[in-house]
């Protein structure tokens, strides 16, 4: 995909209130341009729908709902059966972060998906709750300070899109703020699918993760290269590694050790030798698994452990 | 025996000086630290002390508001503070978008972190002391740049400590140097040298508020607009710079500017300086090294 062949078109507007260097804002516009026009977005509480604006503006060019954090996906289900009722086609998007995704919309998520409603969820992911200040989320990684896992969270994250996989609907993406071609691409490949469709972005958030705001494109790729997030789509049954993650997983590049990301972040300073070691533990146990799961061949034995 | 009403018998009249302080900033400038530093060494220098954060969505960027009470008795109030003694202002340009000097009492100061002069019709028209001092570049001789941010709140209480001798320099030391180590403790001391203190008689004019004139009212949707949250060109410290000499128009800072604010019109990218947060993503993704920085120097 060249740049170049991406819209000029933009909608999301300049002048809104989010951070300098916001990982979802940058995600949120190709997202924007991938969909184009004819979307109406459905917001839940979350940074988005604070750096929005407030009435009578707003900084997104396509009409939005604001729900509650709960039902995002039941509004979206709602709202496209509605206007399939009047006889208009649009793309009915769910826009929520992880709190709103993984932890306090689930019910409404995991219906909708088990219903196969003909919308896209999509949910960048900043593994927080950074709209009010940083509290951890169920998406939270082990290790990481959060203002309510102050010396660091005990467990490891859950894994909705995974979660999404096992629903067997018919598209689930995995994406990265800093592989913002690739998420152009799964976008619009969800776009021509009809059904449920969800995709994940993986967010960097400055002030949430600790780094220095113009970092957030190298952190994002960080994750990908070091394994700590993985770049796959899932489509009728099948799933396939894309991107770096596709390259690790057929032995054509190496991983990188989890350290490389880590140390970046300052959520991560306080961590020992032990707790990185656990944390490598789980990135191979995830990869393992993964493996197991792919259905476009075989992974190259084990060599992307490192 | 004990009869509550033996209290009633002693009637105590007494005085209680109570300074109340505001501080106004954008997010990230530790605005909130601020305010909980001074509370603390108030504390320790044997007063009773309380710290609050205005209470709203969390945003770097955007402007933030941050109270503290000094009393020589219990403090009561839980309130926020209208009518303040002291202001902090540790951004110059929130005073575009804040009326920092709400309800500031004649006879107070005013702590104003700015690389230039302020001018009198900035203040508003009753008895002030100012401390002035360019936190920013104190901050930055003094290698306080954290996370591309260069830490204003240390300098501004060392310029306060100086239009307010309850506390001392020392006590403050103390608390700095435990949180945030040495560098911080030098970039306080040398506001605290720096600061130049003068007393201002302000010539602003009250706005005169227009009486709005009634209009229909439809179902409220919003409008797309840009500048939902102000100039946001005003919340740069950093100013990318593109070297056209250099850049071959690949696209790379257009697409991930998390702000939409480079354009590509004709082929050439173009940096809109009005929306422009300063994040320094472009540069940093800039495969060319065409992008450089530049302190922001336009108060
Ligand atoms: S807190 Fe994080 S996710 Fe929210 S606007 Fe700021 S950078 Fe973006
Ligand atoms: S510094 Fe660069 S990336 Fe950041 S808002 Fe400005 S133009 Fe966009
Ligand atoms: S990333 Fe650099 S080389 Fe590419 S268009 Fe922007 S300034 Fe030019």
């Amino acid at each position: 995909m060249r740049i170049s062949a991406m819209p000029e078109e933009e909608y999301l507007l300049e002048g809104n209130s989010a951070c300098h260097g916001c990982g979802s804002s940058m995600a949120l516009r190709t997202v924007l341009k991938a969909l184009g026009k004819n979307t109406v977005l459905v917001v839940p509480a979350s940074c988005t729908s604070v750096y929005q604006g407030m009435y009578p503006n707003s900084a997104i060019a396509v009409p939005v709902v604001n729900s509650a954090f709960a039902c995002s996906a039941a509004i979206a289900s709602g709202l496209k059966a509605s206007l399939e009722h009047k006889g208009m086609e649009a793309n009915v998007v769910v826009w929520a972060g992880d709190g709103g995704t993984y932890d306090i919309g689930l019910q409404a998520l995991s219906g909708a998906a088990e219903r196969n409603e003909d919308i896209i969820y999509i949910c960048y992911n900043n593994e927080i709750y950074s709209n009010t200040g940083i509290q951890r989320s169920s998406a939270t990684p082990f290790g990481a300070w959060t203002t309510t896992t102050v010396h660091g969270k005990r467990e490891h994250r859950k894994d909705v899109a995974e979660l999404m996989v096992a629903h067997g609907v018919p598209y689930v993406a995995t994406a990265s703020s800093g592989h913002l071609d690739d998420l152009y691409r799964k976008i619009r490949k969800a776009k021509s699918i009809e059904g449920f469709r969800y995709i994940e972005i993986l967010s960097p958030c400055p002030p949430g993760w600790k780094y220095s705001m113009e970092r957030t494109v190298e952190i994002a790729r960080l994750a990908v290269e070091t394994g700590m997030w993985i770049l796959y789509e899932y489509e009728n049954g099948i799933l396939k590694f894309t991107g770096v993650s596709k390259a690790i997983a057929d032995g054509k590049k190496r991983m990188k050790d989890v350290e490389e990301y880590l140390l970046l972040q300052g959520r991560f300073a306080h961590l020992n030798a032990e707790e990185i070691q656990e944390i490598r533990r789980y990135v191979a146990e995830k990869w393992r698994k993964f493996a197991g799961m792919r259905g476009d061949g075989h992974v190259v034995a084990a060599e992307f452990f490192v | 025996m004990f009869d509550c009403y033996d209290l009633f018998d002693e009637v105590q009249l007494f005085y209680v000086m109570k300074w109340e302080i505001r501080l106004h900033g954008r997010g990230g400038q530790g605005v909130v630290t601020a305010s909980k530093i001074i509370a603390e060494a108030a504390f320790a220098e044997g007063y009773q002390s309380q710290s609050i954060p205005f209470f709203g969505a969390e945003r770097r960027g955007s402007p933030v508001t941050a109270f503290t009470r000094i009393s020589e008795h219990e403090i009561r109030e839980r309130s926020q503070i209208y009518h303040p003694d002291y202001l902090l202002i540790l951004d110059p340009l929130v005073m575009r978008t804040v009326d920092v000097f709400q309800g500031l009492k004649s006879g107070g100061g005013v702590v104003i972190s700015s690389p230039s002069a302020i001018e009198r019709d900035v203040f508003p028209n009753i008895e002030l002391t100012v401390g002035l001092v360019d936190g920013v570049g104190v901050s930055i001789r003094n290698d306080l740049v954290v996370a591309g941010n260069p830490v204003v709140n240390i300098p501004a209480i060392g310029a306060f400590l100086r239009i307010f001798p309850e506390i001392s320099i020392e006590c403050v030391e103390k608390i700095v140097l435990e949180k945030f180590g040495n560098r911080s403790v030098r970039a306080l001391y040398s506001s605290y040298d720096e600061t130049e203190v003068f007393r201002i008689r302000g010539s602003r004019e009250k706005k005169k508020e227009e009486r709005k004139k009634p209009e229909k009212v439809w179902i409220p949707a919003s409008k797309p607009a840009k500048g939902v949250a102000g100039i946001t060109g005003y919340w740069r410290d950093f100013r990318p710079v593109i070297d056209y000499g250099r850049c071959t128009g690949c696209l790379n800072c257009w697409i991930h500017c998390p702000e939409g604010s480079i354009s590509r019109k004709n082929g050439d990218v173009e940096i809109d300086y009005t929306f422009c947060k300063g994040c320094l993503v472009c540069l940093a993704v800039c495969p060319r090294k065409a992008i450089s920085s530049e302190r922001e120097v336009s108060a």
